[in-house]
């Protein structure tokens, strides 16, 4: 009995592992409807016809949005769930034999008549008249369920500007209608309306913005002219305004090359407009220098300021011997008396030992310590080099026994 | 499991979000929630659904945890009467106490929280004894018995099932022929055991396919799966497949832990085996010995074959060899508690000694299994305990759950999270169902951890980042300071932080998930099955046990069996466990007292490199010089100003030391510190003056800078911008009306160039609207009839965010995506010196598509590039911010142009250290990258496409001003980076 069992349980599973398929295998080329391969109808219809071998024959499940649903179909009749029914687009009905795929068919679903407010959006402000090429108006022509139409509209649009009026009716064959119409002058202000059959637009104001800066101002109002690349000065930008003369807008970013080669910068600083000004902070050279100054603006030269001039900061490196290993640099002073500021590098070098690993060593209050112990090399050397913006002293070396 | 120590386990909450899945759709078989969707008929559902089922009356986790106790429970149970086959009563009974501490089920349920595994085992334990009874004495109720309960085994984790054959069914039908050869024939013989097996092999033969039918039916969907969807994944490294010498980290995970106090006894388990009564089972036990020693030998991959070795993980068969050998570890405790053990050890040591003795092991045995169930307090496995419901707030509001997201740090608790709302991640954690190729073609477990899976990993999560509308991908919960510079430098937006210190950032321009998603669906009837079967076996189960009981009739036989152990060697097992227990305390002293701080420089400095990674600012401070070092408060003030890439969102990956000097007590080491950041890899060279007091070493603390700017106030104007749009109150959405027009945006010298081989579209753009705009370019590289061949975005090598008026320089680099390409081609990885451009089409043409959005973040433009000097094919200069903000990850993009301005190749450096207010930091830029490259094409405006469309207009003019290089080259700087809000 029980060997007859387990006998039926085998026959079983080999049916069961030989007669599984896959739902692609399944899948028929029967054709179910006979003429249209779609179905079409219009939003707000609850219900569209098919045929009654559709209907009865099959399980119709509806895909496209929100996951699948299964519909009722009652004498040729395929009922749509408002959700559905409202919402134009293309579905996929699909067929079902006892849960088998039979078919599938498009159901779409036209939009109903354009009607009430145009969605008409623009930039936040337009680009500017020079050069640009013009801003996106974009419109989108609904029905009063709030679906895209795709009938042909005459569309007026109108604009009110600086140089009068302008009407004009494009046909839109499409259901949003983008347009690149002509920028407002630069600082103008354009109104435009939109009308159509049933259909009117809100107020819209394009702004035209003012152009790339052309020029402005540039000023050093204190200089603090030593080259010990730690003191800071100021460049201020002011009067930046376009071709037309308008200020330029704010945020607009600018450019400043220092330079001693026409061909090519040492150094560039960026910063943006603000109420038609601007400020740089910029750093004093590490080493004694003539520079000049470019203002750029949308990569076009709008300033420029020559020949400034920056003279060496140290006078002298003076240095103590603390102990026989131990020296001190300093203080260093510039020409006006002070300390060098904090952090001031001092390049250090041995003659006769050029390969040394040494120390770094910044000012700190004026004055840097140095413990010949912490120099370790392989060679000998006899002086040490000391600089600090180009000024140096040589400082012999102790001998052991000194 | 009371003490929720299953939070930081690896496995539970995974286990919680497949329960989550049946809560709320407990017939419908296919998630979205994880990778772009998968089938939960890839794993049984038993465990899932039991817990699904609880829910409903505690919530998840105490669902969770009282299906684990019950599942504790049965397992207990089913030691003792698994144990009462193989060994008396008395030693059954200690190891089913013993086999609450036993350490691999500890582990199991502590580290790894493999519930459905554990549950397996406890069932089929409990089913063994049925097994053999059947076999022993023919009654059908014990055959229904154990077939109902392999069904519910293999509803539960049908590995057990399948492994379990092998390893606990056979030698328990073994054991039962063996019996009845000895009942017959008085002695255990091969030619008695031949005749009990001949005349039970029809039985047998019928219970083999009954099994197998059993196992086939009761998960089918699942087999339907496997065969019709295999897994076919590049094998992800697991520490159980390493050497255990060499990969000690790994030994003592895969390898010591589970063995545990087992270690002591093993000689006494090997011996006990390998008698006649139990040689099946010894077979089988010391096969699971074997197989889970991993790479340590040969033997398990010649055992298993090359493919089964990379793809199984081997712990578990140490997991089933300790279960196997808990009879035993009963009996070796019933011996050293009650018998000859007790006895010679009492002679040995004195009956007081012995006590001590007693005591001291089971203060050990009891100490280590507290241990191990909380080892991730001493070594954390998981990122802290996160809360996910800010996390849940944010994707249910303002329809953010129309996108997908990522989370970068969560460890196991993306599950967690997972469980908690409706929105769809890209990634999971769920190797088996990962189909994107992204992942499955690479060793990477998951993208949120994929810092630890190196460049591979972070290749992988790179592609998701750069190209995140592939899909859907806009919100990342970022619970990990490592990723934000990719994720700030790939044009991801910070935009808040939430309640739980996570946080969130958002990628611009990305469409929101279609409102069908692709699903594969089953036939329905598999769809029931999976919903109605693995329950419908426990009420079945239940219904079976009730009848039977109501009949008067019980379940249980009787067992003898004599386990005398007069002939055991305690000597020899003492010594044993003596050895072992010497062993590890030699290797313990051993790595104490090498590995102490302050032994050596070496220790010293590989100390202090690890405080460093892991940012133990208390422990560095003790290994500075404490007569030179400034005080606590100085050195942690200093570390506080020196942020930067490497220090705050580095990842130290190796070190390479060199003592330079070595004296009695000074030392010079040059250090070569490796730290991974998301971006790239950066190698720091530091030199460390080392000093020894009182025997110690101590590292001279290091010099911080002492620039104080000479300005003591900065002051900066800004601009700031609000988008109005014109969005209304309405909780239906605004439709369109909120959406605001492009920027424009203008282009020049976009080329397509070949540099080494390799292809990459360059060019520059420039914001040439009022407003700041959000960039994003996507290029593809284009055959003969410029059909694409692969599609790529820039990454960071453009600035994303661009004042008005702002130009930058932009790359894109389709080495990341063609080597995607070829591994999907060759479904295996490729080594990274392989060129896959080579086994591309022929790239002629390319094509590229600049997005722009309004961006309201003013873009912090106060730098400046000043001091540049060339010098032996590098060009040296320095970061400067004159702005009023620090700028965390300063990054210098560079542009090299011909002399006639066609722009050949950019480059990017990211500076080490923040720069602060009025500083200045110096960057290294090497100059002969660009030497290589050609222009193969250069677009013309039909292959450029602007906000979506083609204007030709759009071309930028510009004088350029640019710095000369001595090859006659020209370069051109631009910086920005990232700012800390």
């Amino acid at each position: 009995m029980n060997r007859l069992l387990y006998i039926h349980l085998l026959l079983a599973t080999l049916c069961l592992l030989g007669c599984e398929s896959t739902q692609e295998e399944i899948l028929r080329t029967e054709n179910l409807y006979s003429a249209d391969s779609i179905v079409n109808t219009q939003v707000g219809q609850q219900s569209v016809t098919l045929s009654e071998e559709q209907c009865d024959n099959y399980t119709i499940i509806l895909t496209g949005l929100h996951g699948q649903i299964t519909l009722s179909c009652e004498e040729g009749k395929l009922f749509l769930p408002e959700l559905i029914a409202n919402i134009a687009g293309s579905y996929q009905l699909l067929y079902f034999d006892d849960h088998r795929l039979i078919e599938q068919q498009e159901l779409r679903i036209k939009a109903g008549k354009p009607e009430g407010e145009i969605l008409t959006y623009v930039g936040p402000k337009t680009t500017s008249f020079d050069g640009t090429p013009g801003t996106m108006l974009t419109t989108i022509i609904t029905d009063s369920l709030n679906n895209m139409v795709d009938d042909d509209i005459a569309l007026r649009y109108r604009l009110l500007g600086k140089k009068g009026r302008f009407d004009r009716t494009e046909i839109v064959d499409h259901n949003y209608f983008t347009k690149k119409i002509f920028p407002p002058y630069n600082n103008d202000k354009v109104l435009v309306g939109l009308a159509g059959p049933n259909l009117y637009s809100l107020e819209l104001p394009l702004e035209g913005s003012s152009g790339c800066a052309k020029s402005a101002e540039l000023t050093l109002p204190l200089l603090y002219p030593l080259a010990d690349g730690r003191q800071t000065f100021d460049i201020e930008v002011q009067n930046g305004i376009d071709s037309e003369g308008y200020k330029v807008e704010d945020g607009s970013l600018i450019t400043l090359y220092l330079y001693n080669s026409k061909s090519s910068y040492k150094a560039k600083y960026t910063s943006v407009f603000v109420n038609g000004g601007a400020k740089f902070t910029v750093e004093n050279p590490p080493r004694a220098d003539i520079i000049d100054l470019d203002l750029y603006a949308c990569e076009q030269l709008i300033a420029s300021k020559r020949d400034v001039v920056f003279n060496t900061a140290a006078i002298e490196v003076p240095h103590i011997w603390l102990s026989a290993t131990e020296l001190q640099i300093g203080p260093v002073l510039n020409t006006l008396n002070q300390v060098l500021p904090n952090g001031s590098p001092i390049d250090l070098s041995l003659v006769g030992c050029e390969q040394a690993t040494l120390p770094f060593i910044e000012l700190y209050d004026g004055i840097a310590r140095i413990d010949l112990n912490e120099i370790y090399t392989s060679c000998d050397y006899s002086e040490l080099v000391f600089a600090i913006n180009n000024q140096s002293t040589i400082i012999k070396k102790p001998k052991s026994n000194e | 499991m009371l003490f929720e120590s299953y939070e930081t386990t690896y496995d539970a909450y995974v286990h919680i979000f497949f329960a989550e899945h049946y809560a709320s759709h407990w017939f419908d078989h296919w998630n979205y929630k994880w990778y772009t969707g998968f089938t939960v008929t890839s794993y049984p559902p038993l465990i899932h659904q039991t817990i699904a089922l609880f829910s409903k009356l505690v919530g998840f986790k105490l669902a969770f945890i009282i299906t684990a106790l019950a599942s504790i429970m049965i397992f207990i149970r089913g030691v003792f009467y698994f144990s009462s086959l193989w060994v008396s009563e008395r030693a059954a009974a200690y190891a089913s106490c013993a086999a609450g501490l036993c350490s691999s089920y500890v582990e199991a349920i502590h580290i790894f929280g493999q519930l459905p595994s554990i549950t397996g085992i406890a069932i089929l334990l409990n089913i063994l004894p049925f097994i053999y009874w059947w076999v022993r004495k023919k009654k059908s109720k014990h055959v229904i018995l154990a077939l109902l309960l392999l069904s519910i085994v293999t509803c539960t984790h049908h590995v057990t099932t399948i492994f379990g054959m092998v390893f606990f069914i056979f030698p328990i039908i073994g054991l039962a022929l063996l019996d009845d050869t000895y009942e017959r024939d008085n002695a255990y013989t091969i030619v008695g055991f031949l005749l009990s097996l001949k005349q039970k092999f029809f039985s047998l033969i019928g219970f083999g396919v009954a099994t197998l039918c059993i196992t086939i039916l009761s998960i089918l969907p699942y087999w339907a799966w496997s065969r019709a969807d295999p897994i076919s994944q590049i094998p992800i490294p697991h520490g159980s497949r390493d050497s255990f010498i060499e990969v000690t980290s790994s030994g003592l995970i895969f390898f010591l832990i589970p063995w545990g106090m087992m270690l002591l006894f093993l000689p006494f388990l090997f011996k006990q085996i390998f008698k006649k009564r139990v040689i099946i089972l010894g077979l089988s036990l010391t096969l699971a010995f074997i197989l889970g020693t991993g790479g340590t030998t040969p033997i398990p991959r010649m055992l298993l074959g090359e493919t089964a070795f990379n793809i199984l993980t081997l712990d578990r068969f140490t997991y089933w060899a300790t279960i196997l050998a808990l009879p035993f570890w009963g009996q070796y405790i019933h011996q050293l508690i009650e018998g000859d053990f007790k006895k010679y050890l009492s002679e040995l040591l004195s009956p007081s000694g012995y006590k001590i003795l007693l005591s001291l092991l089971a203060v050990v045995t009891v100490g280590s299994t507290i241990f191990i169930m909380n080892i991730g307090f001493f070594r954390p496995f998981q990122p802290k305990k996160i809360d996910v419901q800010p996390i849940v707030n944010f994707l249910s509001r303002d329809d953010h759950d129309k996108w997908r997201y990522m989370t970068l740090g969560f460890g196991d608790q993306v599950a967690w999270l997972a469980a908690n709302t409706d929105a769809l991640s890209i990634d999971g954690n769920y190797h088996s169902a990962r189909r994107l190729p992204e992942m499955t073609t690479r060793v990477v477990e998951r993208l949120e951890n994929a810092k630890y899976q190196g460049l591979k990993g972070l290749g992988a999560l790179n592609q998701f980042l750069t190209i995140p509308e592939k899909y859907n991908l806009k919100y990342i919960f970022c619970n990990d300071k490592f990723y934000e510079p990719i994720l700030y430098f790939s044009g991801w937006n910070k935009i808040r932080r939430l309640e739980n210190d996570v946080d969130v950032w958002e990628k611009p321009d990305i469409l929101a998930l279609p409102d069908l998603l692709p699903r594969k669906n089953i036939p329905s009837y598999q769809q029931l099955m999976w919903s109605t079967i693995p329950i419908g076996m426990v009420a079945v189960l239940f219904f079976f046990l009730i009848f039977f009981r109501l009949r008067g009739e019980s379940f249980k036989e009787q067992t003898v069996i004599s386990n005398a152990n007069s002939n055991t060697h305690w000597k020899w097992h003492s010594l044993w466990a003596i050895l072992v227990l010497f062993l590890f305390l030699a290797s313990f002293l051993h790595a104490y007292i090498t590995n102490r701080t302050h032994q050596s420089p070496d220790n010293i400095i590989d100390a202090y490199y690890h405080a460093l990674d892991f940012k133990y600012f208390d422990e560095i401070y003790t290994f500075y010089d404490p007569i030179s070092r400034p005080d606590k408060a100085q050195i942690f003030l200093d570390i506080s100003l020196e942020d930067g890439i490497a220090n705050s969102f580095g990842k130290l990956n190796s070190i390479q030391k060199t003592i330079t000097l070595k004296q009695d007590t000074l030392a010079l080491a040059v250090v070569d510190a490796e730290w991974v950041t998301a971006l790239s890899s950066q190698t720091i060279t530091t030199v460390h003056k080392l000093i020894k007091r009182d025997n110690r070493w101590y590292l001279k603390a290091p010099e911080h800078e002492i620039k104080i700017p000479p300005q003591q106030i900065v002051t900066n104007p800004t601009v700031n911008y609000e988008k109005l749009g014109r969005r209304e109150a309405m909780a239906s959405g605004t439709d369109h009306k909120d959406i605001l027009d492009r920027p424009d945006i203008g282009f020049d010298n976009i080329h397509l160039i070949q540099n080494e081989g390799q292809y990459f579209v360059i060019g520059e753009i420039m914001n040439t609207d009022i407003v700041p705009a959000y960039i994003t370019i996507s290029g593809c590289l284009t055959d003969e009839k410029k059909a694409p061949i692969i599609c790529y975005n820039a990454r960071d090598k453009v600035i994303q965010r661009l004042a008005p008026k702002e130009r930058s320089p932009f790359m894109i680099e389709f080495d990341e995506i063609s080597r995607q390409h070829l591994i999907t081609q060759l479904g295996k990885d490729i080594d990274y010196d392989i060129n896959p451009f080579d086994s591309l089409p022929s790239v002629i043409h390319a094509n590229i598509q600049i997005k722009a959005l309004v961006n309201t973040d003013s873009p912090y433009v106060n730098y400046g590039i000043k001091n540049l000097e060339q010098e032996q094919g590098a060009i040296y200069g320095e970061l400067y911010n004159f702005g009023h903000e620090g700028v965390n990850i300063p990054r210098v993009l560079a542009g090299f142009y011909t002399k006639d301005n066609k722009l050949m190749w950019v480059e990017n450096i990211y500076l080490e250290k923040e720069v602060r207010p009025l500083r200045s930091k110096q960057f290294v830029l090497n100059t002969h990258q660009h030497l290589s490259s050609k222009i193969m094409y250069s677009l013309t405006p039909d292959d450029i496409k602007i906000n979506g469309f083609n204007i030709d207009q759009n071309r930028f003019a510009s004088e350029r001003r640019h710095h000369k290089l001595s090859d006659g080259f020209s370069i051109d700087f631009k910086a920005n980076g990232y700012i800390i809000e």
